[in-house]
């Protein structure tokens, strides 16, 4: 196998699969051609390390990733939604504002919640098409927010289940899913604001 | 000259002789190397992630090239890199020359 084989061979393992084809048609073309001119070994040498070259391209990944978290971290709730209005039997209050106080507060700061997380996401999401770095902080504050909703949610519906007998046990699920949703979403954000990253 | 210092500068450099012509990494780097009188000394790799990041700006555009025995990209400039280049040409020149009135006595 040839120099120039070798570096793309290499390089091939290290970059996105996003950006993977078209690199590699670049640098083997820059790569042939600079060999014509100095030779393999040299034009290897000149065109920089692998890794530096596959890191560059993995950062911008991470930030992608980062932004893809907190979108699913957003959608979650509003997909999981469904979930217990189809299950849940029906209450024994006659309307909401007859539901016990225990209950109502959690339901009302899970709203609150909610509606703080998608205001900080989606400035946080148009923030990141300006700068990629605006991302961080309403990211995080939003991606909190969805986490203290989820815990919130899971003390909810375990005291549900003591007012409204038939609660199935399988909605306790969502409240823990929720936070690790948030939790994943901040680790994406923190992988990608790293300061050793490109 | 040092890596680093090209490296801090290449978007201004790259959008600077894109200005000139379109053209494909290599004869970037080639067209770089001679304008330079070869002065410019960083690792060729690095023009690529570059050249993406201004495209993926809305600065530059891309195509594959036909014609040719192996595929090619080649960068040409769009409005918008050319009003960027613009700030960035005044910002340099700025900042050149109130590094050479600080600099220029001494030594």
């Amino acid at each position: 196998m040839s120099a120039v084989e070798r570096y793309l061979e290499e390089l091939r393992g290290r970059l996105p699969l996003t950006v993977r084809s078209r690199v590699l048609a670049e640098v083997e073309d820059h790569l042939r051609e600079s060999a014509r001119e100095v030779g393999e070994d040299e034009a290897v040498a000149r065109f920089g390390p692998v890794q530096a070259l596959a890191d560059s391209y993995r950062g911008r990944v991470r930030w992608v990733h980062a932004a893809l978290g907190l979108l699913a971290a957003l959608a979650y709730p509003v997909l999981s939604y469904p979930i217990p209005e189809n299950s849940l039997p029906p209450a024994p209050w006659p309307n909401v504002d007859a539901m016990p106080p225990e209950l109502a507060w959690k339901r009302e700061w899970i709203v609150v919640l909610f509606l703080f997380a998608v205001v900080a996401g989606a400035g946080a999401l148009g923030g990141y098409l300006r700068d990629r770095r605006l991302l961080v902080w309403p990211a995080t504050l939003a991606l909190a927010a969805i986490g203290l909703a989820g815990a919130l949610g899971t003390v909810l519906r375990f005291e549900w289940r003591r007012y409204v007998p038939g609660t199935p046990d399988g909605l306790l699920v969502l409240g823990p899913l929720q936070v690790a949703v948030a939790l994943v979403g901040l680790a994406l954000l923190a992988r990608a604001a790293s300061p050793s990253r490109v | 000259m040092r890596g680093e210092s090209v490296k801090g500068h290449l978007d201004l450099l790259l959008l600077a002789e894109l200005e000139r012509g379109p053209g494909h990494g290599y004869a970037l780097i080639e067209r770089l190397r001679q304008r330079s009188g070869g002065a410019f000394d960083f690792p060729e790799g690095t023009i690529y992630p570059a050249l993406h990041r201004l495209e993926r700006g809305g600065l530059l555009t891309s195509r594959w090239s036909t014609g040719v025995a192996r595929r090619r990209r080649i960068y040409s400039m769009r409005r918008r890199g050319r009003a960027v280049l613009k700030d960035h040409l005044r910002e340099w020149r700025l900042f050149a020359r109130a590094v050479e009135r600080v600099v220029g006595g001494a030594a």
